[in-house]
């Protein structure tokens, strides 16, 4: 279900990725689109569907993404940042 | 004697923590089998003898990693678990003292950083917590050793939690209800301060301080290096050592072969520590007089980076570049002590988590990151004919460093972990916790370099014995003069450039060249086969198979850029 709400974005309160947030906003995790391997590693660190999250910035040159969850900083790799689904708070 | 394991996430002040328990006398070896280190030492407290294990910092137990794997296998063996926390980051690691509940050990919690949290505001209500997870909680600062005698009072109340195993979701769902019961926030609006810590991870501001940071590093390992070389190690070898090895020189004439082997050749009638290659002239004055002293400087740079916690921000912010090539933020570590010394360089590729970028990055330094004295040499030897033709060897090597990485990252197959890289706080760097680590890491480079490195010397002065550099120099010589435009003689000294590099360049100057055959002999000096040293290290950190393959792509590329350097230019 939250799947396809993903799928289909619907205006102002649409479902993106941690790509194509823009740095500033916060918003909340609806999905990870990624293998089980992945999904864990990135569960066990507090990566979970459910979790406010913060994009601070994008490294140039196809560098990471740094994303702020729970008040600590993350950088992620724009592989996984773009399978990160998050709803975006106005 | 009770064993007594270390558990936690990475970046918690583990190792500070250990340190701060054990002193200086801790033992790093690796886990049998694997590259994951492990520290251990002795402690008493009251008489009581107990054995400290430092586990690798993971997030969890259960899991594919090698490093989770051994982390979970000492706890198996332990008598007491002692989970430590990063008390400004609780949420996050009640995940991993989930698990390590659920493994039934007698256990106690170190709230670390304590002084941290009070800082920010955030309040943690530790007798619930202790009372919901059924084991003593106790606030500590590690780095000035606030609360580690009460911590070490109650390893003899570490208790078994009672706990039912659950799942992902589950765990977190408990988490969240734990949290809620203990933990509350005063919201603090950011400061100047915190905009320019954000500053250091932003795109356009986070580069220019990070080139402002990579340049100071490098002047700093520079003036600390040469300082050491220029006031302390030079004068030692040179008033003390040395007559030390004359009178042994006299003493050894009833044995030239032996003499041969500790002292050396005679370079104009004198011991010369470069040249001679001895096992006690060569072997001890280029490890101790020329790489330890920027292996000092430069792992005491490394370590203030990272207890700053500048060095995450700084893999993070290289990472998109090296990714082209195949390989991580982090590789800018190997690299940058490559530019000091290609030993340690190559020593450090350790912190890379696949084999794959280890190889890759190892030859990479190996064949286009030039050392210190491969530099001071391109400058002694073309520095007289302007800066532009020294500028050209940088360039083209750093074209060379490009063009193979990107090669590399599409021919050598293997895994690559994707990036998932935590960025601490920043934090004050500690003399107690900086010096300690700096004196473990120096230990370990002498404990492995030395013995390998000297087994290398030895053997090309064996080598040097029979006749076999010329006869190879006598082989190549015609290849040289007609597809490189060099003129035979520079083969000998490519050759004996396996030895050290730079004697090869000294020997280049009274060859006569010209600038362009001087570019090119450089280049070539620099791609060429790596020092002895390096050659060694390599050996024992990757093994013979990936050596031979390196050795191979080494030999093809430094030809290759030979030959399209004598037609373009």
């Amino acid at each position: 279900m939250i799947l396809k709400r993903c799928i289909v974005p619907k205006s102002a309160d649409s479902c993106t990725t941690l790509i194509d947030m823009l740095p500033g906003q916060t918003g909340t995790i609806t999905e990870i689109d990624h293998g089980h391997g992945l999904v864990r590693k990135l569960c066990v660190m507090g990566i979970i569907p459910g979790k406010k999250v913060m994009k601070i910035s994008q490294i140039l040159v196809g560098g990471p993404i740094v994303i702020r969850i729970d008040d600590h900083d993350l950088a992620l790799g724009r592989g996984i940042a773009s399978r990160i689904k998050v709803k975006i708070e106005k | 004697m009770k064993k007594v394991v270390l558990a936690g996430n990475p970046n918690v002040g583990k190792s500070v923590f250990f340190t701060r328990l054990s002193g200086i006398y801790a033992v790093s070896s690796n886990y049998p089998g694997t590259t994951v280190e492990i520290s251990r030492s002795q402690i008493s407290r009251d008489g009581v003898k107990f054995e400290l294990i430092d586990a690798p910092g993971t997030y969890a137990l259960e899991a594919d990693a090698e490093a989770e794997r051994i982390a979970g296998k000492l706890i198996d063996e332990a008598d007491i678990v002692v989970n430590v926390i990063d008390a400004g980051n609780l949420e996050r690691n009640l995940y991993l003292t989930f698990e390590l509940l659920e493994k039934k050990k007698p256990m106690v919690i170190a709230l670390n950083m304590w002084d941290e949290v009070q800082r920010r505001g955030v309040k943690i209500d530790i007798p619930t917590l202790s009372k919901i997870l059924g084991i003593p909680v106790i606030p500590v600062v590690a780095t000035t050793g606030e609360g580690m005698k009460q911590l070490l009072q109650d390893l003899d109340h570490a208790r078994i939690p009672i706990v039912e195993p659950s799942s992902h979701q589950e765990r977190w769902h408990e988490i969240g209800q734990v949290i809620q019961a203990v933990q509350s926030f005063s919201y603090k609006k950011p400061t100047w301060v915190d905009r320019l810590k954000e500053a250091t991870l932003l795109p356009f501001s986070g580069f220019l301080i990070g080139l402002g940071v990579l340049y100071g590093v490098f002047w700093v390992v520079r003036f600390i290096g040469e300082g050491l070389i220029n006031y302390i190690l030079d004068p030692i070898f040179y008033r003390l050592y040395y007559p030390l090895l004359l009178s042994l020189d006299r003493y050894l004439t009833f044995s030239p072969f032996l003499r041969t082997i500790l002292i050396g050749h005679l370079v104009d009638g004198k011991i010369d520590f470069e040249q001679s290659l001895g096992l006690l002239s060569t072997g001890i004055y280029v490890e101790l007089g020329v790489v330890l002293p920027y292996i000092i400087s430069f792992y005491f740079i490394l370590g203030l980076l990272e207890d700053t916690g500048y060095l995450p921000r700084l893999a993070v912010l290289l990472d998109g570049f090296f990714h082209r090539v195949g390989l991580h933020g982090y590789a800018i570590v190997p690299t940058l002590l490559g530019l000091g010394c290609n030993v340690p360089g190559i020593m450090s590729t350790r912190i890379l988590e696949s084999k794959t970028e280890r190889f890759i990055i190892s030859v990479l330094i190996s064949i286009a990151v030039p050392c210190a004295s491969q530099q001071a040499l391109i400058f002694g030897v073309l520095g007289k004919h302007g800066t532009m033709p020294v500028m050209l060897v940088y360039f083209i090597l750093l074209l060379v460093w490009i063009i193979l990485g990107v090669i590399l990252k599409y021919t050598v197959k293997g895994y690559r972990p994707a990036l998932i890289l935590e960025i601490p706080p920043y934090r004050f760097p500690y003399w107690k916790t900086l010096l300690p680590k700096l004196w473990l890491r120096v230990k370990g480079f002498l404990k492995e370099a030395l013995p390998v490195v000297s087994l290398g010397i030895l053997a090309v002065n064996l080598l040097f014995m029979t006749n076999l550099f010329p006869y190879i120099a006598q082989i190549v010589g015609p290849f040289f003069q007609r597809f490189l435009g060099l003129p035979s003689e520079v083969s000998l000294v490519l050759v004996l450039g396996f030895l050290r590099k730079d004697i090869a360049m000294g020997l280049l100057a009274p060859l006569q060249l010209t600038v362009k055959q001087l570019i090119i002999s450089s280049v070539m000096l620099a791609m060429f086969f790596p020092c002895v040293a390096t050659f060694m290290v390599i050996l024992k950190e990757l093994g013979a198979k990936k050596l031979i393959q390196g050795t191979i792509i080494m030999l093809f590329a430094s030809t290759l850029t030979g030959l399209i350097l004598n037609l373009v230019l």
